[in-house]
C-alpha cells in the first residue's frame, strides 16, 4: 500500500523527466542529419540513457526496451560504426512518437501502452546490419597502402598557419577515406568534429566548405593546434570507420611528413587513451584545461535551476501586491503620527518605509523575470513539424529559427504557439514552391523559411518570412468578389494593402487546391483575432515571386502592462500604453459634431471622439473640461479614435487581473488592477473600444 | 436483501415526512434590520469595509470589485437584489466572503452579529405563501430565542 503510494509520488517526477528527455531527444534528432557531431549524438544516447534508466527503474518495461534499442543505435553511431542516415533520423523520432504516446498512457494510468516491436526490430536491424561492413572495414584497408595526392596550401593560409605556429606548434593530420566510402562529408565532418572537441582546429585542405559539400576525392587535411599526444589522437580517431589511413605529423612552411600510421597500424595503438598525457606535447593539457573548465561551469550554471509552478508565481505576486498595500498604510500612519507627535523615532519610521518601499518593487521585477521563458520553448516544435510537413509535400525546406533566446512572459508563450505554428504550415503549404517549380524558376531547390524574434520596445516582434511565390493581390481581389465579400467596383478601388488584409477573413483561402495541411480558409481569421485579444497586431507584406513576410507585434506580458492612468470622474481607468498614440489637450470648442457624434480633427485626420465618462456612465467632476477637454488618441492597427478622459495620472506598470467570471462580460473592460494604494483599477478594452466606435 | 431494496425508499420518504433537519452552524448577520443566515462552511471571511472599485454596465447589485490581499473580488449588495432597503454603511458594516461557484465573492451586511448553532428542530422550510422577491433567495427559516434567522440559499442569490 504504501509503496504503491510512493511510487505514485514519482509517476509525477518521472513523467515530468521523461517530457524533458524526449524533448531533448528530438531536438537534438533533428539537427543530427544536417550536423552530426560527436557531441550531438553523445547527448541524445544521455538523453535515451536517462529514459532507460528511469522507466526501468519504474518498471515501465515496454519504455526500457525501446529505450535501450535506441540506445544501441545511438551508441554505433557515437563509435562511428553507422552512419546518421534519413532513415535512422526517421526511426528515431518515431520511437519519440511512441515513447510520447507511452508517456501519455502512463499519465492516464495505463502504463506504458504501445507496441513498438516493429520499431524495435527495425533498431536491431541497423544494429546489425553495421556490425558486418565494419568487419570488412579492416581488411581492404590493410591491402591498400595509402597513396598520397598533393593538397597544395593557398600562400594566405600558409602566412596564417605560420603566425599561428609562432604561439604554439601545429600539427597536420592527413586522411585518406576508403574509396567505397559513400558519404565522404560525414566521414570528414566526424573526423574535423573530434579535432575540434579536443584540440583548436585552425584549417582544412579543402576547406571545411567544400568538405562539406564533397568537393574533395579521397584525402584532405586538417591543420590543428594543441591537443591530446599523436597517439591519443589517433586512438581516438581511428574509432570512426571508412578510413583508410591518418597521417600525423608537425607541420612546418615546408610540411614534411615525418610520422605515418596506416590504419591497421592505428588500431594497434593503445585502445585505451586513459593513458597520462605524455610530456612530449606541453602544449596540449594547458590547450585542453580551459575548454574542460567551461564545460565543468556549464554543467554546473544549468544545474542550478529548480522548477516552481506558476501558481506559486502568481501567489508569490499577489503576496507583494499585498505588502505594497500595507507599505502605503504604514507610510500614511508614519505621515499621521509625524503630524501629532515629534520623535526621532518617527524619522527612521519613514526612512525604513521608503526602504521597504524599493525591496518591493525589486521583488515586483524579480518576479516578472522569473515568469520570463524564451521563446525557444515554442521555437522548439517548429523543427519537427516542418520537416514532417516538407516531407509530406515533397517540398525541400530550411528553416531557420532566430532569436530563440528572446524571452516573454510565460502567459504569452502558452498562447501563441499555435497562431504562429498556422503561419509557418501556411508558409510551407502555400508560400513554398516545390523543387522543381523553384529551380525553372531559377531559385534555389531549397526553399527558405525565417522565423526571427526580437524586442522591440515593450514587445515582441515575431517575423515570418518565406521566399516562396508571395502573396498575388490580383488573386485575393478576385477572390473576394467571388466570395461575395466585395463588390468588383470596391476590389478594383482598393490598395493593395488592404486587399490583403482579405486573407485574414474568415472563410478565406487563396489555395487553389485544399490540402490536408491548410487551405480550409478556416485560420488566418482565427490567428488574427487570437492575437487581437492578446492586444497584439500582424501585419503582411509579401512581394509575388519572392516571397511573403508576417510580422506579429505582441506584448511581453499578459500579466503585466504599462499603462496610461487616466481620471475619469472620481475613478481611475488603466489604458494600455500599447494602444496609447498620443495624448492631446483639445480645447471645448474644436470638438466637432458630425451626426451627431462628436469628432475631433487631427492632423487634417478625422477621430470619432468617446467619452470615458459616459460609456462608463462614471460622473464627471464638473471643473474638468474648464481648461478644455483631455483626449488619449488610441489606436489598433490603422484606426485611430479619441479618448475623452477627466485628467492624466501618470504611466505605471500595472498587473492585469481578470475579472471575475461572476460579474460577466463587461463591454469596454478588459480587466482590474490594484494600484500602489491599494484601490482597485478598471483597465479599459481599447482594442474593444476601437473595434466597436470605428466600424 | 430484496426486502431492504424496498424498504429503503419508504424509510426515507417517512423520514422527510418528521423533517429532521440537522443541526447547522450558521453565520448570522443583519440586512435592513433584519437577521440572516449563511452556513458556516460557505464563508471563507468576513473583512471590513474598503473601498469598492464599481464596475460600470453590470447589474445593479453588483457593487464592485474590492482588493482582497492582492485579488480582486466582487462585491455585491443583496439587499438590492432582494429589494430591501439600503441602509447607510456604518462602522459596523462588513464585507462576507464566500465561496460561490465563480470564484470568492463578497456579500455587504449591515452587521455580523455571531457564529452560532441553530438546532435542526427548530429550522422550517420557506413558507411558500410569501409571494415577494425574497423566495426564491430563501432557503428556511429558524427561530431562536425570540427571533426569526432567514437562511439563505447562496447559489441563488449569488446566481445571474
Amino acid at each position: 500500500m504504501s509503496a504503491e503510494l510512493d511510487m505514485s509520488q514519482y509517476v509525477d517526477l518521472f513523467l515530468q523527466e521523461a517530457d524533458e528527455q524526449i524533448e531533448i531527444l528530438e531536438q537534438e534528432t533533428l539537427k543530427l542529419e544536417e550536423d552530426p557531431t560527436s557531441e550531438r549524438l553523445q547527448i541524445i544516447f544521455r538523453a535515451a540513457h536517462t529514459l532507460k534508466g528511469s522507466s526501468r527503474a519504474m518498471g515501465f518495461a515496454g519504455m526500457a526496451e525501446l529505450t535501450h534499442e535506441m540506445e544501441n543505435v545511438l551508441d554505433q553511431l557515437r563509435e562511428g560504426r553507422l552512419l546518421v542516415s534519413t532513415e535512422i533520423a526517421d526511426a528515431l523520432l518515431q520511437c519519440q512518437d511512441e515513447l510520447r504516446q507511452m508517456v501519455v498512457s502512463i499519465r492516464e494510468g495505463n502504463g506504458d501502452q504501445g507496441d513498438c516491436s516493429a520499431l524495435v526490430a527495425q533498431l536491431q536491424g541497423f544494429v546489425n546490419g553495421s556490425s558486418a561492413p565494419l568487419a570488412m572495414d579492416a581488411a581492404p584497408a590493410a591491402a591498400s597502402g595509402p597513396k598520397e595526392e598533393s593538397l597544395p596550401l593557398s600562400h594566405e593560409l600558409v602566412d596564417t598557419l605560420k603566425q599561428a605556429a609562432e604561439q604554439s606548434p601545429i600539427r597536420q593530420l592527413r586522411v585518406r577515406l576508403n574509396a567505397e566510402c559513400v558519404m565522404k562529408f560525414a566521414r570528414a565532418y566526424m573526423v574535423t568534429g573530434v579535432l575540434t572537441e579536443v584540440a583548436e582546429l585552425l584549417a582544412t585542405v579543402p576547406s571545411v566548405e567544400d568538405l562539406e559539400e564533397e568537393k574533395f576525392s579521397l584525402q584532405f587535411i586538417a591543420l590543428f593546434q594543441g591537443g591530446p599526444t599523436d597517439d591519443e589522437l589517433l586512438a581516438q580517431l581511428k574509432g570512426i570507420s571508412e578510413i583508410d589511413s591518418l597521417v600525423l605529423s608537425p607541420w612546418t612552411a615546408e610540411a614534411t611528413p615525418e610520422l605515418t600510421v596506416a590504419s591497421n597500424e592505428a588500431e594497434l595503438a593503445p585502445a585505451a587513451p586513459a593513458a597520462p598525457v605524455a610530456p612530449a606535447a606541453p602544449a596540449a593539457p594547458a590547450a585542453k584545461a580551459p575548454s574542460m573548465d567551461a564545460n565543468k561551469q556549464a554543467a554546473s550554471v544549468s544545474g542550478q535551476t529548480v522548477r516552481v509552478d506558476v501558481t506559486r508565481l502568481d501567489a508569490l505576486m499577489n503576496l507583494i501586491g499585498e505588502l505594497v498595500i500595507d507599505r502605503t498604510r504604514i507610510a500614511q500612519i508614519g505621515s499621521e503620527l509625524g503630524s501629532k507627535f515629534s520623535d526621532p523615532n518617527i524619522d527612521a519610521l519613514e526612512e525604513t518605509v521608503s526602504h521597504i518601499a524599493r525591496i518591493t518593487s525589486d521583488l515586483q521585477d524579480q518576479i516578472m523575470k522569473a515568469r520570463m521563458m524564451p521563446i525557444e520553448t515554442v521555437f522548439n516544435r517548429f523543427p519537427r513539424v516542418v520537416r514532417d510537413l516538407a516531407q509530406k509535400l515533397g517540398k525541400d525546406v530550411k528553416l531557420e529559427l532566430v532569436g530563440g533566446e528572446t524571452e516573454l512572459d510565460r502567459s504569452v508563450i502558452e498562447v501563441i504557439g499555435d497562431p504562429l505554428l498556422h503561419i509557418l504550415r501556411n508558409s510551407v503549404d502555400h508560400g513554398l514552391e516545390d523543387p522543381d517549380t523553384r529551380e525553372q524558376l531559377g531559385k534555389p531547390r531549397q526553399g527558405r523559411v525565417l522565423v526571427k524574434a526580437c524586442h522591440q520596445d515593450n514587445h515582441i516582434v515575431i517575423e515570418i518570412s518565406d521566399d516562396g511565390r508571395g502573396i498575388d493581390a490580383e488573386r485575393i481581389r478576385k477572390k473576394a468578389v467571388e466570395k461575395g465579400l466585395l463588390t468588383k467596383d470596391q476590389a478594383e478601388r482598393m490598395t493593395e494593402r488592404e486587399a490583403l488584409q482579405y486573407i485574414f477573413s474568415s472563410g478565406f483561402s487563396t489555395a487553389a487546391e485544399v490540402s490536408e495541411v491548410s487551405g480550409r480558409g478556416v485560420g488566418m481569421d482565427i490567428v488574427r483575432s487570437n492575437l487581437q485579444r492578446l492586444g497584439g497586431l500582424i501585419d503582411l507584406e509579401t512581394e509575388v515571386g519572392k516571397g511573403s513576410r508576417f510580422v506579429l507585434r505582441l506584448p511581453l506580458t499578459l500579466a503585466i502592462i504599462r499603462g496610461l492612468l487616466t481620471n475619469v470622474g472620481e475613478q481611475v481607468i488603466v489604458l494600455p500604453l500599447g494602444s496609447v498614440v498620443e495624448t492631446l489637450l483639445v480645447e471645448a470648442a474644436s470638438i466637432q459634431s458630425v451626426n451627431r457624434n462628436e469628432v475631433i480633427v487631427l492632423r487634417g485626420q478625422t477621430l470619432p471622439l468617446v467619452r470615458l465618462n459616459e460609456m462608463f456612465a462614471i460622473h464627471s467632476r464638473e471643473d474638468s473640461t474648464e481648461d478644455g477637454q483631455y483626449v488619449v488618441v488610441v489606436g489598433l492597427a490603422e484606426r485611430r479614435i479619441g479618448l475623452a478622459v477627466d485628467g492624466l495620472v501618470g504611466e505605471k506598470e500595472v498587473v492585469i487581473k481578470s475579472l471575475s467570471r461572476f460579474c460577466g462580460e463587461v463591454p469596454g473592460i478588459s480587466g482590474a488592477t490594484i494600484l500602489g494604494d491599494g484601490n482597485v483599477a478598471l483597465i479599459a478594452d481599447v482594442n474593444g473600444i476601437v473595434l466597436k466606435e470605428s466600424a | 436483501m430484496s426486502q431492504d431494496a424496498i424498504a429503503g425508499p419508504e424509510i426515507e420518504a417517512s423520514a422527510s415526512q418528521v423533517q429532521h433537519v440537522e443541526d447547522r452552524q450558521t453565520v448570522v448577520f443583519r440586512l435592513s434590520g433584519e437577521s440572516y443566515g449563511i452556513e458556516i462552511f460557505r464563508v471563507n471571511e468576513i473583512i471590513r469595509m474598503r473601498d469598492i472599485t464599481p464596475i460600470p454596465r453590470t447589474e445593479a447589485h453588483i457593487r464592485g470589485l474590492v482588493n482582497l490581499r492582492g485579488k480582486t473580488i466582487p462585491v455585491v449588495d443583496l439587499r438590492v437584489r432582494m429589494g430591501l432597503e439600503v441602509v447607510e454603511e456604518t462602522d459596523s458594516s462588513r464585507i462576507i466572503v464566500v465561496d460561490a461557484e465563480d470564484g470568492q465573492v463578497g456579500i455587504i451586511v449591515d452587521a455580523v452579529n455571531e457564529v452560532v448553532t441553530l438546532e435542526g428542530q427548530h429550522i422550517e422550510p420557506t413558507p411558500s405563501l410569501a409571494n415577494d422577491d425574497q423566495t426564491e433567495f430563501v432557503e428556511a427559516v429558524a427561530k431562536r430565542d425570540a427571533e426569526l434567522v432567514t437562511l439563505l440559499n447562496l447559489d441563488s442569490a449569488l446566481a445571474a
